[in-house]
């Protein structure tokens, strides 16, 4: 069976319920049958995720992270639970789909190198309005979204900043401010790896 | 943060408001550019 791991930072005191809702989201994306391995509260630490992986070698898998984030590493209240110096070779033949600001500089970068197919992150630092939180979730999951309907990497992409647009476009007035934070959003989304890369190289996601 | 958090932000200037402003000259400026806002003199 296809393998998915999440993990979420839904205890957050900020962004929890932003985290959360982006796991819940996703998995309502997959129609497939896939095994989740899902990774919050206690066991979002280095030492859980790092057995998890090592479980996992040898297998595809996507791995999804919710969480903040900082160039080196993605981080939660208990510290890092995945850094540039943590052994990334598990992520050979893979593709990694994050929410996590500044993850997009050298923890993705590290990854690709590490074998990793595809990366999509954020290389600033990306807020949301809480008021507004489901239109944030759906325009931090439209890149999967498009993946998961069969589109390469750089469309995706490509889609998910016009997805940004298209939203942002749509609120004026006071909600102005809610559009700058998705333009801001938008020009701090980052892909890495190969452009042509499909989920379909890695198994039955669609 | 509350929109009148936000004003209060601009208004005396905080790194913060600078942000906010930034932010929204950004989104005008983007707008123009994508033919999405007209200026009319």
């Amino acid at each position: 069976m296809d393998k998915i791991i999440l993990a979420y930072d839904e205890d957050d005191a900020d962004a929890g319920s932003y985290y959360k809702g982006c796991a819940d989201h996703l998995v309502s994306l997959i129609t497939s049958n896939c095994h989740f391995t899902f990774i919050s509260k206690r066991n979002l630490n280095f030492v859980y995720v790092d057995q998890v992986l090592t479980d996992i070698s040898e297998h595809n898998f996507l791995f999804f992270a919710y969480s903040h984030g900082e160039k080196h590493q993605l981080s939660c209240g208990l510290g890092h639970y995945l850094s540039c110096s943590s052994d990334l070779n598990p992520f050979n033949n893979t593709f990694f789909y994050s929410y996590a600001c500044l993850a997009g500089n050298n923890f993705g970068e590290t990854l690709i190198r590490s074998g990793c197919q595809g990366f999509f992150g954020y290389k600033n630092v990306v807020n949301h309005y809480s008021n507004h939180e489901s239109l944030f979730i759906e325009c931090t999951n439209y890149g999967i979204k498009m993946m998961l309907q069969g589109d390469n990497a750089v469309t995706a992409e490509r889609k998910m900043k016009e997805n940004y647009e298209e939203v942002a476009d749509n609120l004026s007035g006071m909600l102005d401010f809610v559009a700058a934070e998705l333009l801001d959003t938008r020009d701090a989304l980052i892909r890495l790896g190969r452009e042509d890369f499909k989920l379909s190289e890695l198994g039955e996601y669609y | 943060m509350s929109l009148n958090d936000i004003l209060s932000h601009i208004r005396l200037q905080t790194e913060t408001g600078q942000q906010f402003e930034k932010k929204l000259l950004k989104l005008t400026i983007d707008r123009l550019m994508r033919n999405k806002e007209n200026l009319n003199g």
